[in-house]
């Protein structure tokens, strides 16, 4: 008995080291959209691996443990997200931050687009948490409303007027026309 | 149906994510995140239920009680899953896609033939149809390798040198990320068949991995109507071997102990059988007459990073259905061939 209880033991470890192998860089991009910074992320992730660590007998039997730490990732960053977003806006009031417009520029020289892409990254940086992690699970991570709603421990409707509020920010911020605008105007155009 | 705002997110996110430090991940994945517990002590009983089970399996255990090794930490003498860790394949067969060498691999294209579970290793055997290839995975590291079959013409019955792409993919947590190097080095093969020729095209291999030391793998064959295999070694240890579609599969930590002969358990009941060298079984040599001593092979590493491998039968033994058309090995922590296609 001593024995299975070892084994048992050394198979949970094992599959818990393999779940942190396959899913860690995962967690950490999705943190590093949700916060917008890479320091922070790799912390978040950290206390999000530890804690799914301790619940891991259980977690295993999950039909999806990765769901369950991403679950986890976005109730730490709510928790936290007020203090961290006080904590960013202080880091650039003293003009220490210059990490956000490095890391957005190298985004924006990929994209290889011009200034509205510019915009845009910006635009996403400057979202409230609530509405970034909304389009991050939306949008990265390729959730369904319900899915993010279950993430995000909220109503599906509420992940329905947090995604239309973010999108109205960004095309405002970007100057885009909405998709009826569009489509009005090449009715006009024809 | 995305809007133009959704795929421009959707991009802009991508490639955002995309330009994360590739450090930050690895960082993370090299942190240890279990729970310190206080250590239980060495188990001094086993329970009523294990020790009413078959006569093998308690000298099974009485091994796995007083023969562990500091290498290897949690390899069991019996196979302790039917079924390999969930993610165990899907990394063998992506590393195996990713060797390169020419080949138009892709992951899917690996299937399983064969898995082996001892606690927290894995040995995976996989067939693409065109070669073989092992796969050795434990905690601190992920070994494939692929044995391309001699060209058109240079199999069968000649002088075989098998092309060994091996790649060792260590994730050791003190090293802080992963890295890619050449795999580890054979020093022997002996090719055995046993006296039955219930086992047969058996190839033992003195290998090592360069995190956790040498260690001793064998396969073969077995006949139909096997059902069971336990290895008996020159030192004392029995080992209960994987048995699946006319194979059998079995290794150990460290490379001074040997099989010299093996319980074979069938329908009528278990009889036991000593392995003979190659020559002596009466079974055909698998690689005709090469360099290397009779019944043997050896094996050298390339400066392509790659092994070759080259083997050799009895005196003047014609080259068997062990090559075939394929002449191709599978092979387990590093360099040396084993086992065939089926």
């Amino acid at each position: 008995m001593v024995m299975d209880s070892r084994r048992g033991q050394d198979r949970s470890r094992l599959e818990f080291d393999r779940f942190v192998a396959n899913s860690a860089d995962r967690l950490l991009r999705a943190a590093s959209l949700i916060t917008w910074d890479v320091a922070e992320a790799e912390d978040l992730v950290q206390e999000c691996l530890f804690r799914v660590a301790r619940r891991w007998p259980r977690v295993r039997k999950m039909d999806h443990p990765t769901a369950y730490a991403r679950t986890v990732l976005v109730h730490l960053t709510l928790d936290e997200g007020k203090r961290r977003t006080r904590r960013r806006a202080e880091l650039r009031h003293e003009g220490a931050a210059g990490f956000d417009e490095h890391e957005d520029d190298a985004a924006v020289s990929v994209l290889g687009r011009v200034e509205a892409s510019a915009d845009l990254v910006h635009a996403l940086g400057n979202l409230p948490p609530r509405q970034r992690i909304t389009l991050v699970l939306r949008y990265f991570e390729d959730l369904s409303e319900t899915e993010v709603a279950e993430a995000m421990g909220c109503s599906v409707g509420t992940v329905k007027s947090t995604t239309s509020r973010a999108l109205e920010r960004l095309r405002h911020v970007i100057d885009r026309p909405t998709e009826d605008a569009c489509t009005n105007e090449g009715s006009r155009t024809a | 149906m995305k809007t133009q705002i959704e795929m421009d997110v959707s991009e802009a996110l991508a490639q955002r994510a995309a330009s994360l430090p590739r450090a930050a991940s690895e960082r993370l994945r090299a942190l240890d995140y279990h729970p310190r517990r206080q250590l239980l002590g060495v188990p001094v009983a086993v329970g009523a239920g294990v020790a009413a089970s078959a006569a093998t399996v308690g000298t099974v255990l009485t091994v796995v009680l007083g023969g562990a090794s500091p290498a290897y930490a949690g390899w069991s003498a019996m196979p302790t899953s039917s079924a390999p860790p969930p993610s165990a394949v899907s990394d063998c067969q992506s590393q195996l896609s990713s060797l390169g060498s020419g080949a138009s691999n892709t992951a899917t294209s690996w299937q399983v033939v064969l898995t082996d579970v001892r606690g927290p290793f894995t040995i995976v055997l996989l067939q693409d149809g065109t070669a073989d290839a092992s796969c050795f995975t434990g905690p601190s590291f992920t070994e494939v390798n692929r044995i391309t079959p001699p060209a058109s013409g240079s199999g069968g019955a000649q002088s075989g040198a098998l092309s060994v792409n091996s790649q060792v993919n260590t994730r050791a947590a003190n090293a802080g990320g992963s890295g890619t190097q050449p795999g580890g080095v054979g020093s022997q093969v002996i090719l055995e068949g046993t006296t039955s020729g219930d086992l047969n095209e058996v190839l033992q291999n003195h290998l090592t991995t360069s995190s956790e030391g040498p260690y001793t793998f064998i396969d073969g064959r077995v006949n139909s109507g096997v059902a069971g295999v336990t290895l008996a070694l020159n030192d004392g240890q029995h080992i209960v071997a994987t048995v699946a579609d006319g194979w059998f599969v079995a290794w150990w930590p460290g490379d001074t102990a040997d099989a010299t002969g093996a319980q074979v358990t069938k329908a009528s009941g278990t009889t036991s059988e000593t392995f003979v060298p190659l020559s002596h079984a009466g079974l055909k040599a698998p690689f005709g007459q090469g360099g290397a001593a009779p019944g043997s092979c050896t094996s050298t590493n390339d400066t392509s990073g790659g092994t070759s491998l080259n083997c050799t039968g009895g005196s003047g033994s014609p080259a068997s259905g062990k090559t075939g058309t394929s002449g191709a090995g599978t092979n387990t922590g590093g360099t040396g061939g084993t086992g065939t296609k089926p």
